[in-house]
């Protein structure tokens, strides 16, 4: 702007002044001076004051909040999410721990079924009865002592024999 | 300085919820509502607004008004939806934004005759169109001057902004709304 020439009128930064703070010296001789800067800075306090007014109006149009109920609701809340948290880790724990020895689980299951033995019937154990017998007969020595063959008398297996039963008398 | 009388009567004003509500609601919430551009949220805020500064009364050292108090908290929790990525979110979906002529219903009808009355009406549809298009930054330098008639340093102080900044933000804001509503320049 150029006040001073009388044709320009207030820049923003003048213009932004004087609705602030307050006309400049400079300012205010060009306010005194012409009528349109004047019409327009007096519109734009009542354009805003319009606004203003018109704002609270609808502010005070719009219904309040009952804070009491809205704390309560809040307070209420605030102890439902831990118990709500709690209630969600119980649920998570009873799918998650079935599903985790589901998983881990089975060997040791089966060891233990190897190794119990209360449900067996009695015909399974006569069965493993032989099988033992079988394999105790497999192991034991079926060939002939070579002393018994010849008719000789083995002395360390007598010696041995003789100590083992002073001792046991 | 602030007196002690002053002090005690804020305080024990702080204390009724429902007065505080009755007293200070509807200017609080025109702050929001203004700065935010969005009713429905600015109805949360203010409502966390008061709830913060009845918590947090004994913290009220008397230093300004209650009024100024509560603009104050409510600046900051402004700030923090700011940040949100959810008020951007809805800043751009304008879901809720406040109806200019459900708006320009409340003028209140001082004009003399029916073409004042429209005129003031569009001036007045003008002005928030203009405040509508301002930077959050600005828009809320500018409701701190205009709606709560803060001077720059007040505003510099709760804004937690530099002067010169506060300055540059009112000036553009001045300038919007200038152009706007056509002026001389």
């Amino acid at each position: 702007m150029s006040t001073t020439s009388g044709s320009a009128h207030l820049t923003d930064e003048q213009f932004a002044e004087c609705v602030t703070v307050a006309p400049s010296a400079e300012s205010q001789l060009h306010l005194d001076e012409c009528e349109s800067c004047r019409r327009e800075l007096a519109a734009f306090d009542a354009s805003l004051s319009a606004f203003g007014t018109t704002a609270m109006a609808w502010s005070e149009a719009t219904p309040k909040v009952d804070l009491r109920a809205a704390a309560k609701l809040r307070a209420r809340r605030t102890m439902e999410r831990p118990l709500g948290w709690a209630l969600a880790t119980a649920a998570l724990l009873l799918i998650a721990v079935p599903v985790w020895k589901n998983h881990h689980g089975p060997s040791a299951g089966s060891e233990s079924a190897a190794v119990s033995t209360p449900d067996d019937s009695a015909d399974q154990i006569a069965q493993d009865n032989r099988l033992l017998q079988s394999v105790y007969a497999e192991l034991t020595p079926q060939d002939v002592s070579p002393f018994k063959e010849y008719g000789m008398t083995d002395r360390a297996t007598s010696r041995t024999k003789g100590r083992m039963g002073s001792r046991m008398q | 300085m602030i007196h002690l009388g002053t002090q005690v009567t804020a305080i024990s004003e702080l204390d009724d919820i429902d007065s505080l509500v009755a007293v200070y609601w509807a200017r609080v919430l025109r702050f929001v509502t203004f700065s935010v551009g969005d009713p429905d949220l600015a109805q949360t805020i203010t409502q966390d607004c008061f709830l913060k500064a009845y918590n947090g009364r004994a913290s009220f050292r008397g230093e300004c008004s209650v009024n100024t108090w509560l603009i104050g908290i409510a600046n900051h929790l402004i700030c923090d939806h700011v940040r949100l990525k959810k008020f951007q979110f809805w800043r751009k979906a304008r879901a809720t934004a406040l109806d200019v002529t459900e708006f320009a219903s409340f003028l209140p009808s001082n004009e003399s005759s029916p073409e004042s009355k429209i005129l003031a009406r569009e001036r007045m549809e003008q002005v928030k169109a203009a405040v509508d298009s301002l930077s959050v930054n600005q828009r809320r330098v500018f409701l701190l001057k205009f709606f709560e008639e803060m001077n720059v340093e007040e505003i510099a102080a709760m804004t937690d902004m530099p002067v010169n900044t506060v300055k540059t933000h009112l000036h553009r804001g001045i300038k919007t709304i200038r152009a706007t509503l056509g002026g001389t320049k």
